[in-house]
């Protein structure tokens, strides 16, 4: 009789652990947001941040042509690397009549350097908690529809998910190596700029204006539209239809950034180890995981954006996560204790 | 085992400690190569293949 009173509260504390946690990566997301694109001149006037903050890299996808972004998107600064041409080592296409030039990077250290620094210190870390691109994922996932439509993943969508490791070849390194001036993943693919870089400033340039048109940092309207605009309005549509469907549709099948920080997740000084000791593979983390990992097989996998859904769902604490100098302590194993007892 | 256990603490620190590192090199060495104004020319002018017009 007594442990049919107890069940309820037990259930009600874990979903209470789950949501808290939820709450506080939401906050993280939000308030690192906020931080890197605070530059509310370029919302006011419809134009970009040109200060030598743009020096740093963001480590997540945002946009350099968001009004607010004071840093520049790893992806894209990758690409504008390789674009650049070494006109020493040139010469004239007699076809095309124009002049062909040979890499003049053909390795990005500056900006691999910082993608380094954030994958060996966290690795797909930065997804759950510092990309706003998954922010924006996450908020839409939150939109309620029937039980039937929600997908927490895609079945059998594991070939799939390498695409976005040839997205990631293709259209980040190879094509801009060979194509200068020409950020192709950028230009044909990325959702991120349409969103929080070309709608913005062409709603600002159609309803209000656009001086700083003139000077190359802003846009004069939607008058200018084209067939691109066309095109990258109907994948970010897509994505933002799926997102509301199935869990981060971008981060799973496209994010070239996303793909990077995965080969780190194994390496990464934030790490998660599941205690064998614990885990009664009751299954439910894996039940938890919107990514589609199973946590006891393998706790850094690739696909794992370390968003403590599962160490919040784990009803015996066997999921640790950390830099491993100090042991951080699972909350659900505080209630473990607490219901022990 | 005790070895064992050793060589998994050194295989833990080591590798990050060596990427940092790394990472720190190579942003270093981007900066004299040159390599950062290139991505400060392309973050602090409009991408108009990132907006969407081209």
């Amino acid at each position: 009789m007594e442990t049919q009173v107890k069940a309820p509260k037990k259930q009600k504390t874990r979903m209470q652990i789950r949501k808290s946690v939820e709450r506080r990566r939401f906050a993280i997301q939000a308030v690192f947001t906020i931080l890197t694109n605070s530059y509310i001149v370029g919302f006011i006037r419809g134009t970009i941040y040109q200060g030598k903050l743009k020096y740093i890299c963001v480590p997540g996808m945002n946009c350099y042509s968001c009004p607010g972004a004071l840093g520049s998107c790893p992806i894209g600064a990758l690409q504008a690397v390789f674009n650049q041409g070494n006109y020493t080592n040139s010469w004239l296409d007699p076809k095309s009549g124009s002049v062909i030039a040979q890499p003049l990077y053909w390795f990005a250290f500056y900006v691999i350097g910082f993608i380094m620094l954030f994958g060996a210190l966290c690795g797909r870390l930065v997804c759950a908690f510092l990309c706003p691109f998954g922010l924006i994922q996450d908020l839409l996932y939150k939109i309620p529809l029937p039980k039937k439509m929600k997908i927490k993943s895609f079945p059998h969508d594991k070939p799939f998910r390498y695409l976005k490791y040839v997205l990631l070849v293709v259209f980040v390194i190879v094509l801009p190596l060979l194509y200068e001036s020409n950020p192709f993943f950028c230009k044909y693919i990325c959702p991120s700029g349409m969103l929080i870089g070309g709608i913005p400033l062409m709603t600002y340039g159609s309803v209000i204006g656009n001086t700083a048109a003139q000077t190359g940092t802003g846009i004069t309207s939607w008058a200018e539209a084209g067939g691109l605009t066309v095109l990258k309005m109907c994948i970010l549509g897509a994505i933002i239809i799926l997102s509301i469907i199935t869990y981060r549709p971008f981060c799973k099948y496209v994010c070239p950034l996303g793909a990077i920080y995965s080969f780190f997740n194994k390496i990464s000084l934030y790490r998660y180890t599941v205690d064998e000791s614990k885990c009664t593979h009751c299954g439910a983390c894996n039940h938890a995981c919107r990514m589609g990992v199973d946590i006891t097989k393998t706790p850094n996998a690739l696909e794992c954006i370390r968003c403590g859904d599962c160490k919040a769902a784990c009803p015996h604490g066997a999921i640790c996560s950390g830099f491993g100098i100090k042991k951080k302590q699972d909350p659900a194993s505080d209630v473990n204790k607490g219901s022990a007892a | 085992m005790k070895n064992k256990s050793n060589s998994n603490i050194v295989l833990r620190y080591l590798i990050p400690a060596l990427l940092l590192t790394c990472a720190v090199g190579f942003i270093i060495y981007g900066i004299f190569d040159g390599e950062v104004n290139a991505v400060l020319s392309k973050a602090t002018a409009l991408c108009r293949e990132c907006v969407g017009i081209g």
